[in-house]
């Protein structure tokens, strides 16, 4: 018993005695927690919706509705079906405002063509192609059975189109159902982009473990500095006229060899496991290549902070959890829109590269986006990469003039 | 083994001018001045805490000094290239990749400094001879001994055949051969390729045989610099005589040391011992045993001895000491 206390009193010291450490473990959860609470305690959340009306985009087939409609509203009276379907944006965002927590927001778009591309680059959530023409009320009396069919299009297997297709197939029901003032009588029908559909745990899980074998590279490469500053040999390698940049930067081409090495070895496993890829999956590659070099490079900057091992190890898992919990490629995704650049919303998680990792490998994998649909996720994520090595080497320069003390107890 | 202090050392790549550092409190080193001369070699002796890492961290550029200047080949404030090229320096703590092997390591060593693959492994081999680990050329430095990865160390900091190489106790924790070829290897650089060599050592015995030169440092000053045999005639008398009273009373010693005034030498004692200076090799034996005979004290141990550095060491500490305790 004496020793045993003897041992958690001489546990208890040397705990309290690395500051930073303790702190790390100490606070890291309920950070997040409070982090959590800040982002989404009101938070509400915005849907895209893209309206293609098969009407107007097919131009001359479709006859104006003009014959003599119902009293009910005097817009729809005027005009075919973009009347209905402004009436019918009006009672969605009526519904997302009594239900609160979430808005959509409305793109007209004009092909199907278009509105595909649109899925794929991931701007859209959900697109909904209204018939051609809906229904004229008069032509719906009880027993004719006229009936429209709403196509509602996007990646089925994402929550968001869920969540975009029961509120929109309820809205458009409750319209319909208002104006006839007869039970509704629209057919929905929901089209799975590419893969969507037939994916199964298999296929949805792949990406989202790529994601973890490319952040795994944060830490090994961050233990691999470390390691290195600890053993005296980066100081001592700093006493010969090698440059920072130098040794940051021929640590982290090894690193990064090893990293593509492993997204090579995942994607064969899993195709040789039958793996479905709707997009090319070089692509996937290339993409998961230049995530991981933003990998490498955020564990240049983690190892240039923490300098020690038990450090990097703490400091690397609180940055990967961050960027698993905050990139969506589990929870959903908090927003916090920052500003626009033309029509692109940017984040403040967009400065993880999991975000862009895990939306790019989505849609090349799961919608059949090519490199040019997923430029936007390719340059951001090469932003990263390249922003974190410079920064994590300017870390060491700092750190590393011989001026300064920063070998201190190490050589 | 030690040069005779006859040639000139008139080449001086490296001084350091009223360098200090203090840590908080602590004056680490205070205000010291020395010049290290090619062809030399320079033991900076003192005790665990002396100061001695913090002065050659300064010499090598690692840590900046709070005051006082560095000049390398005359150049103030040497930027990181100068220092890579002319200074070689070997860390207290022994430094080496523990998974290269020693040639590995020792050529990777080489193309840091630019040398080209053929003349890094030449350079590798060379010294993987002259340290004596041929046999260890091609394993890995994890499973080598503690004084084989000692020597490993010192061979990396010599690869790029420096002008000065500053080498911190690099003859801590090893054993009596590598010791020897340690130091020559060191004579080695000195006497023949004009290296000047700086070491640390609180071994006072080791700093007597192998330097030409010795810097007594405690409690960060510079108490003195000269070649050993000057900083034993400096410090008074060449040889000692220690004497040895086993239980006699405290009386009977003060008894003794006045008596022993009459001869004129001069007396440092301490609970157990009586040393006596004296410049004349077995003048004061006779003397002596006459005194305490006619005394009635009975000497235990009597031993006549040339002074070392030790004693040049004690002495110049204790004065320090009476100094500061003034
Ligand atoms: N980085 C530091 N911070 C605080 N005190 C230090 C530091 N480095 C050395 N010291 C102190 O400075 C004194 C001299 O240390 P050092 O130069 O290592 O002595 P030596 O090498 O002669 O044994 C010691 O008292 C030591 O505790
Ligand atoms: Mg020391």
């Amino acid at each position: 018993m004496n020793r045993f206390g003897a041992i958690i009193g001489m546990a208890v010291k040397q705990k309290l005695r690395d500051r930073v450490a303790l702190l790390l473990s100490l606070f890291t959860a309920p950070l997040f927690v409070l982090f959590y609470w800040v982002l989404f305690h009101d938070s509400s959340k915005n849907y895209q919706v893209y309206v293609l009306d098969d009407c107007a985009a097919n131009g001359s087939h479709c006859a104006p509705d003009t014959e003599g409609t119902n009293a009910d509203s005097n817009s729809v009276k005027s005009s075919s079906n973009s009347a209905h379907i402004q009436n019918i944006q009006a009672s969605l965002r009526q519904i997302s405002s009594k239900q609160g927590g979430f808005t959509f927001e409305f793109t007209p778009v004009q092909s199907r063509r278009a509105a595909l591309a649109d899925l794929r680059r991931g701007a859209a959530d959900v697109v909904v192609v209204f018939p051609m023409p809906l229904p004229a009320p008069e032509g719906r009396q009880p027993g004719n059975r006229t009936a429209a069919t709403v196509e509602l299009l996007g990646d089925v297997s994402s929550s968001q189109y869920q969540f975009c297709a029961a509120i929109i197939e309820k809205g458009i029901s409750e319209y319909t159902a208002r104006i006839h003032h007869m039970p509704p009588h629209v057919f929905f029908h929901r089209v799975a982009l590419g893969v969507s559909a037939k994916k199964t745990p298999f296929e949805a899980y792949v990406p989202g473990l790529l994601v973890f074998a490319v952040i795994m590279l944060i830490f090994s490469s961050a233990m691999s500095v470390v390691k290195e500053i600890e053993a005296g040999t980066f100081a001592r390698m700093h006493m010969t006229p090698v440059g920072t940049f130098e040794m940051v930067g021929g640590l982290s081409v090894v690193q990064l060899a090893v990293g593509i090495i492993s997204v090579v070895l995942t994607f064969w496993v899993a195709s040789l496991l039958h793996f479905q890829s709707e997009g090319a999956i070089v692509s996937a590659m290339i993409i998961a290549t230049i995530a991981c070099a933003a990998s490498v490079g955020i564990g240049m900057v983690v190892a240039a902070v923490a300098k020690t091992q038990s450090r990097a190890f703490l400091l690397s898992s609180i940055v990967m959890f961050l960027l698993v919990l905050f990139s969506g490629i589990i929870f959903p995704r908090p927003e916090l829109t920052m500003f626009h650049v033309g029509d692109h919303a940017v984040d403040l998680f967009d400065v993880l590269p999991t975000t862009h990792l895990g939306s790019a490998l989505n849609k090349i994998l799961a919608l059949g986006a090519t490199l040019s649909d997923v430029l936007f996720e390719t340059a951001v994520l090469s932003v990263i990469a390249f922003f974190n090595f410079i920064f994590g080497c300017l870390l060491f320069v700092r750190s590393g003039k011989p001026a300064s003390t920063p070998w201190e107890g190490i050589l | 083994m030690k040069s005779n202090g006859t040639h000139t050392a008139d080449v001086t790549p490296l001084r350091v001018d009223q360098i200090t550092k203090t840590f908080g409190e602590l004056k680490a080193v205070q205000s010291v001045t020395i010049g290290f001369h090619t062809g030399e070699l320079m033991a900076l002796l003192g005790p665990n805490g002396a100061g001695k890492t913090t002065l050659i961290r300064m010499l090598t550029g690692i840590l900046k000094p709070d005051s006082g200047a560095v000049f390398l080949n005359e150049n103030q404030h040497p930027g990181r290239d100068r220092i890579s090229r002319s200074i070689g320096y070997c860390p207290q703590r022994i430094i080496v990749w523990k998974d290269l092997t020693c040639l590995e390591q020792l050529i990777l060593m080489g193309k840091m400094y630019n040398l080209s693959r053929g003349s890094a492994v030449s350079r590798a081999s060379e010294l993987i001879e002259l340290f004596n680990l041929t046999s260890k050329t091609n394993v890995l430095a994890k499973t080598l001994s503690g004084g084989m990865q000692r020597r490993l160390s010192v061979a990396l900091a010599m690869v790029h055949r420096p002008a000065v190489l500053v080498l911190d106790e690099p003859e801590a924790g090893l054993d009596p051969q590598s010791r020897v070829l340690i130091r020559n290897v060191l004579h080695h650089l000195c006497t023949e390729e004009g290296t000047a060599v700086v070491l640390s050592t609180h071994d006072m015995a080791e700093a007597e045989l192998l330097s030409s030169r010795v810097a007594v440092m405690h409690r960060g000053q510079l108490l003195a610099d000269g070649s050993p045999a000057q900083l034993i005639q400096r410090a008074g008398s060449t040889y000692l005589v220690e004497l040895r009273l086993e239980g006699s009373a405290k009386v009977d010693r003060e008894r003794l040391i006045s008596a022993l005034g009459r001869l004129g030498a001069r007396i440092d004692s301490n609970e157990r011992t009586i040393f006596l200076h004296s410049d004349a090799q077995g003048a004061l034996v006779r003397p002596i045993r006459t005194i305490a005979a006619s005394e009635r004290i009975v000497i235990s141990e009597l031993r006549h001895r040339k002074r070392t550095l030790e004693d040049v060491f004690l002495s110049l500490t204790s004065t320090q000491m009476e100094r500061g305790a003034a």
